[in-house]
Order: structure tokens, then sequence, then C-alpha cells
């Protein structure tokens, strides 16, 4: 319950830093065309993703398998982030790769698309929170790791993956921290990808 | 003949991947898992794997359900562990909405490619033009991306190292020259369809929620 309580609150937060930060947005062709481009890259990675996720899963268990995995699946909103630099390209370039993965047939279907846009909303909180002001590292570390909270929360009313409340800190810590890692990563490969 | 427009389907599929969510009786859930599977059963060597993947995603389920969800009454023994009646209405449940889920995502796919997914949406739900171009660029990025992955792939064999990226710095030695050459592709596809007057582009909105025959054809956003 607390958990998506959070992720309620994250949400309208958002909600309410997009429509004060991002009515001046004008987003460009350019734009619309690296959002794709993220959009196509993650969404083909994300399917393949869940077979290397339930093996780890088998081999390390529900923490050690959010620890090592989760964070790939919330790398489309920062990657999209440092790349376009604009307000809402994290929601964006999340939703667009859950669209795309929901788009090609997986188990997930439009599973993905819910999951992407409610990631992205959360990833959005990191940029927002800062007035859009920096796309650095420690933001887009930050907005990895903020997706954590949503995903979790939907895994919990989805699959039933409630556990009891001692454990259930270390899976969302395990996600969270994954979501640092590869939040980082993302602004690594985006530093280079646009100087 | 008349066929279903993608906004409807789309809307049908979302509700009943947000009732997969949401609900949370057996017999609800069976009845809706029974009936998006039977919507594709027509096409299923089309889905098959979707379904396999499924199945082995039914594994982890069970074991889940096994461990934290085994209480009150036992009904068998498998290998000394007791299985109770708590872990198979869990196993059920999920599995369910499992099953719910895959079927309508597969259904939808089978009903439309992915232009006509961006044209409807665009047109009939008031998608912003920009993202629903965005997403008509990722399909027409993908077999090029495939390409650029296989020669990457090729490439990281001959230095010695992994084909398939297992660890986080893997991922990002992959990502970064795969990005690099899409990059550099967007941003010229950009500026050459901003040159093409992609902005004073007009969009006409109009919810319908059948087409007619040959109303619903396929369309070049890039070339918008």
């Amino acid at each position: 319950m607390i958990i998506e309580a959070i992720s309620a609150v994250i949400i309208v937060v958002i909600a309410l830093l997009l429509y004060l930060g991002g009515r001046r947005v004008r987003y460009t062709s350019v734009d619309y065309t690296v959002i794709g481009l993220v959009g196509v890259v993650f969404g083909v990675v994300f399917v393949p993703w869940w077979t290397v996720y339930y093996i780890v899963k088998a081999v390390a268990g529900p923490v050690g398998a959010r620890l090592a995995t989760y964070g790939l699946w919330f790398m489309a909103a920062p990657m999209a982030a440092v790349l376009v630099r604009k307000p809402m390209s994290a929601l964006l370039g999340e939703t667009v790769a859950g669209l795309i993965e929901s788009l090609i047939p997986t188990a997930g279907g439009f599973t993905n698309l819910i999951y992407g846009f409610a990631q992205g909303l959360a990833s959005e909180l990191a940029y927002a929170a800062g007035l859009y002001r920096s796309y650095g590292p420690v933001v887009s570390a930050l907005a990895g790791g903020l997706a954590a909270f949503p995903a979790v929360a939907l895994d919990a009313v989805l699959f039933g993956d409630i556990y009891p409340w001692d454990y259930m800190t270390w899976i969302i810590l395990g996600a969270f921290v994954s979501g640092l890692i590869y939040g980082l990563v993302a602004y690594l490969v985006g530093r280079v990808v646009r100087p | 003949m008349s066929k279903l427009s993608v906004s409807a389907a789309f809307i049908i599929t979302l509700t009943l991947t947000s009732l997969a969510f949401i609900l949370d009786d057996l017999l609800a859930l069976a009845l809706l898992s029974t009936l998006s599977f039977a919507l594709t059963v027509k096409n299923i060597k089309k889905v098959k794997w979707v379904y396999l993947l499924l199945l082995i995603s039914l594994i982890g389920v069970l074991v889940n359900a096994l461990m934290f969800s085994n209480k009150g009454e036992t009904i068998l023994m498998v290998f000394g562990l007791p299985v109770r009646w708590g872990a198979v209405i869990a196993f059920a449940k999920v599995s369910l909405k499992l099953l719910l889920i895959a079927g309508a995502g597969s259904w939808f796919i089978l009903s439309y490619t992915p232009l006509e997914v961006a044209r409807g949406l665009e047109r009939e739900l008031g998608l912003p033009k920009g993202v629903s171009f965005s997403v008509a660029y990722a399909f027409r990025l993908m077999p090029l991306l495939a390409r650029d992955f296989k020669e990457i792939q090729d490439m990281r064999v001959q230095r010695g190292r992994r084909r398939i990226p297992l660890t986080p710095m893997d991922l990002a030695s992959m990502l970064t020259p795969l990005l690099r050459v899409g990059y550099e592709r967007a941003f010229w596809t950009g500026v050459a369809v901003e040159l093409r007057g992609f902005r004073l582009r007009r969009v006409k909105r109009e919810f319908k929620l059948f087409y007619k025959n040959g109303e619903l054809q396929d369309f070049s956003a890039v070339g918008a």
C-alpha cells in the first residue's frame, strides 16, 4: 500500500511540474527522430532482457535479479533526456520505448506501455525537480533510480510480488540501486553520443 | 467487410490489460483470458513464441506462489513439499492475468501493422503528430539498427569480447556505437523532415469505430 501511495504522489507531483515546466517547450523534428531512435533501441533491447531477468532470478533470487537487471528497463528515460535535453524528453523516451516493446509481439503485451509511462513519469521527476537546468550524471542516475518505485508497485499489483515488509524493502532498494547504476551508464553513453 | 478501427482496438486492448491489473476475481479473469486467447487462436502460429515465453515465465510465477503464498489447507505433496490452497490460488490468478495480457496484446499486434497503429493513434486518438512520427520513424529504423547491431557484435567477437552483453559496461560498449551511428542518422533525417515542412503538416482528426473496405492503408510519416 505504501509503495502505491508513494508512486501516486510521485505521479501527481510530476504532472504538476510537467504542466508548469513544459508549457514553453518546443520540439523539433530532430528531437522526435532522436526520441524514436532511443525508443527503438531500448524497445528492442527490452525484449530479450526478460530472458536475462528470469535466468538471474533463478540464480540470485528476486532481490539479486532486480539489482542486476531492472535498471536496463529504466535507461530509456535518462538516455532520451541526455540526448534531447528538453522537458518531458525522459517521459517521451521511456513511453515510446514501452509502446514499441508493446507493438513487438511479447508476453508482456500492453503492460510494457503502462510500465513505460509510469517509469517515464517517475524519471521525469528528477529533471523537473532541478527545473530542467541539469542533465548531468547525478540527475541521470536519480532519474534511473526513481523509476524503481512505480515498477515495483506495478509488479506488486500485477504479479502479486508482495513479500514480507523487510524483504520488500530490499527489493525496492535493489531496483533503486540498479536504476542508479544504469541511469549513470545512460548518461555516460549519452555523453559520448551527443558530446 | 468493415474492420474495427485502430483506436477502438487500442482502447479495448488497453482496457483488457488494465483489467488484468485491477481484477482479483478468478472467474472473471478466466473468462476474459479465455476470450483474449480465443481471439488469437486463428493466427496462433505467428505469436506462438509469445505463449512460449509466457509458459517460461509461469515457472517463476509458480516458484513465487510456492515461496510466498503457500498457506492454508494442504492439497498435495510434491517431492516432500506441501502445496497448499493459497499457492494454487495465487498461481492461478497471476497465470490468468498474464494470459489475459498476452492474449490482448497479441490480438492487437496481429490485427494491425505498427505504421497503421501510428497513423490510427494520431488521427483518431489525437496523439501528437511528433510522437506518432517518432513511433513511425522507430519502426523504419529497425532493420538498419539490426544490421548495425550485428556488425558491432562481429567486431566485438574479433576483439575477443562477448557477443552478448552481460554487464552494464558490456552494454555501454555496445550501445555507444549503436546510438552514435543512429544519432547521426536521426539528426540528418530530422533536419531533412524539418526542411520538408513537417511543422506545417496538418493532421485530419476523426474518430472512427470501423474502417470500410480499403480504408486502412500504410502511410509513410518519414516521407510526409
